[in-house]
């Protein structure tokens, strides 16, 4: 057998074993670099990998994570959702389109889904069962509308994609907008059909949730929200800040505004918060690492450049290959995080999108559309737990009330694939 | 152990705090003061490598890092035991080879006298970040493994407020 063949099964063994993508890289480096080259080339690994983890575009994943994790446990997202009930709150169905805008802002604010869900799930789910909404259709409801958060930039999986396929973060950014506002005002209309379905009429939904508080005063809890994207991508855009020192903006503001403005923190919150950031995005950052390595020893075996050839000779099609793509992606995203995916899956297939001439950009947002899709397909489905877990309901349960929303995404991911304005339109115009 | 995993959350916390709060001088430095700084993006930056290899190690123990599980549908909670035990045996014995890899690499930079760009400080003082952090890997890796051989009532090191 080849080498590069044996590099993969014996990564793919480790992989399904369990072993964690970050060791599944660096064993199989270090096994190809003792066999092939020599222990004295070992030190590669640790090198190249050090390398790769020294890079300040990367820290603007810590400062992302950190920024998101701090707003979620600030009182912030309490204020989001009390303004976003000002406009909609009286509007038949309306829990249900605040969950999706509110979900949408804060997007805005913080990089993942995760903290997306838990945020906005945390407060909505109860408030819509407490107002006649079903709980498992409630439940997901949240679990479709968080992954709002990753189209909607800042976005933490479009950074790793821009770091690993070399393009402006910028741009991604705003590739992904227009997929993020369609997919949101997707659900909406999924939450107006499934309204009759799923709410009970006894409760008054028509009421809003916050009935007693001016809208001045409402406003004014929403503010330092509100502004948060404003500054962030006002920044990056305006070309002030690159994307990483908006992220350091980000969570210097959110300690201020969560700290003074909300006063949601206590020393010890705070630590844990900082704790946990650190620790979730050093887990990003260890794969990225490793994953260097890996990604240097495939290139240098020509798999990419032979994954290329191959598919090439069959087709020259681009939208068919997207079509093989997609499908590759939609399967890979029921049982591989986001992340893990990006990280293995970019090296391979990028040479094969630039010599079909799709733009890079346009493939990076179709592959997070369709990993978030993969975020809400059982087995390996983070907000579906997530928000299962939130709103106390069994993740089985949640499947059927979830379908109209996953079909909702795939649609919007077949418009995405084959619309490429969708994606390029902002960039285009903002950008050149 | 449980001590070992709260200074490690503690150190973590930490550098990703003081990451921020200077990126953020940095850009204060540019805009207001006009005064680039150039050592800070190099402080941060080796303030990260630092983070990641300390949270290598916490991953670890709190078991937080990335991985497919997909066996976890397929088998037993016995069968899943052992191959948990195979996956810290195989961590452990990762760590010692990352670690023993890592002292040389390191051993090279002192030898060299490698100084860093912008600050002149040892590089070494950057890359003994990796010899702490597979350390603390092997350690905890290997802890968990002998307490999964030995059924150890000993509390993991999940955080508690998670």
């Amino acid at each position: 057998m080849s080498i590069p063949v044996l590099i993969i099964i014996a990564f793919l063994l480790m992989v399904i074993l369990g072993l964690p993508i970050a060791f599944s890289f660096a064993a199989v480096s270090l096994g190809f670099l003792a066999l092939e080259m020599g222990t004295s080339s070992l030190m590669l690994l640790i090198s190249r990998t050090f390398g790769a983890i020294d890079s300040f575009p990367l820290m603007a994943i810590p400062f992302f994570v950190l920024a998101g994790d701090l707003m979620k446990d600030s009182g912030i997202s309490r204020g989001l959702v009390s303004f976003v009930e000002l406009f909609m709150g009286k509007v038949k169905g309306g829990l249900g389109h605040v969950t999706v805008l509110a979900s949408m802002f804060f997007g805005a604010i913080s990089g993942s889904s995760a903290a997306t869900v838990a945020a906005i799930g945390g407060i909505m789910i109860p408030e819509m069962v407490s107002r006649g909404y079903n709980k498992k259709y409630a439940t997901a409801l949240v679990a479709s509308s968080g992954f709002l958060g990753i189209l909607i930039p800042p976005s933490v999986p479009l950074i790793v994609y821009g770091i690993s396929a070399q393009v402006s973060i910028a741009r991604l950014f705003l590739g992904a907008v227009g997929p993020g506002v369609i997919m949101g005002i997707g659900f909406m209309i999924v939450n107006r059909f499934m309204f009759k379905r799923y709410v009970t009429e006894s409760s008054d939904p028509y009421d809003s949730v916050t009935p007693k508080v001016s809208s001045i005063n409402v406003t004014k809890q929403a503010i330092p929200a509100l502004f948060m994207p404003i500054i962030i991508l006002g920044g990056i855009y305006s070309g002030a800040f690159t994307p990483t020192e908006a992220g350091a903006v980000a969570v210097v503001y959110a300690l201020l505004a969560g700290g003074l403005y909300y006063r949601g923190f206590t020393p010890k919150k705070l630590l844990n918060i900082l704790g946990g950031s650190a620790l979730t995005s050093s887990v990003i950052l260890i794969i990225i690492g490793f994953a260097g390595v890996f990604g240097w020893i495939i290139t240098t075996q020509q798999v990419p450049a032979k994954l290329s050839d191959f598919v090439t000779g069959i087709t020259q099609n681009p939208y068919l290959v997207l079509v093989i793509l997609n499908i590759i992606y939609l399967i890979l995203g029921t049982f591989m995080e986001t992340i893990t995916a990006i990280v293995i899956t970019t090296p391979i297939f990028l040479p094969l999108i630039l010599a079909l001439g799709i733009d890079p950009i346009h493939f990076g947002v179709i592959m997070s559309v369709n990993l978030c899709v993969g975020l809400i397909t059982p087995p390996m489905a983070l907000n579906l737990l997530m928000a299962s877990k939130i709103g106390k309901v069994n993740v089985y349960e949640i499947i059927r009330p979830l379908m109209p929303f996953l079909i909702t995404s795939i649609v919007v991911l077949l418009l995405v694939t084959y619309i490429p304005q969708i994606v390029l339109f902002l960039p285009n115009v903002l950008l050149d | 152990m449980r001590i070992l995993c709260k200074v490690e959350n503690f150190v973590i916390g930490i550098l990703i705090l003081v990451m921020s709060l200077l990126a953020f001088v940095q850009v204060l430095c540019r805009y207001v003061f006009e005064f680039p700084v150039p050592w800070i993006e190099e402080l941060t930056r080796y303030q990260m490598v630092w983070m990641v290899l300390i949270g290598l190690a916490l991953g670890v123990a709190q078991k937080a890092h990335l991985g497919v599980e997909i066996l976890e549908f397929f088998l037993s909670p016995s069968k899943q035991r052992v191959v948990n035990g195979i996956l810290m045996g195989l961590m452990t014995i990762l760590g010692l080879v990352l670690f023993i890899i890592s002292f040389l690499f390191t051993m090279d930079q002192i030898e060299v006298k490698q100084l860093s760009p912008a600050m002149q400080i040892p590089m070494a003082s950057v890359t003994v970040a990796f010899v702490v952090g597979t350390l603390l890997m092997a350690i905890q890796a290997g802890h968990q493994l002998i307490s999964l051989v030995t059924v150890s009532t000993e509390k993991d090191c999940k955080e508690e407020d998670r």
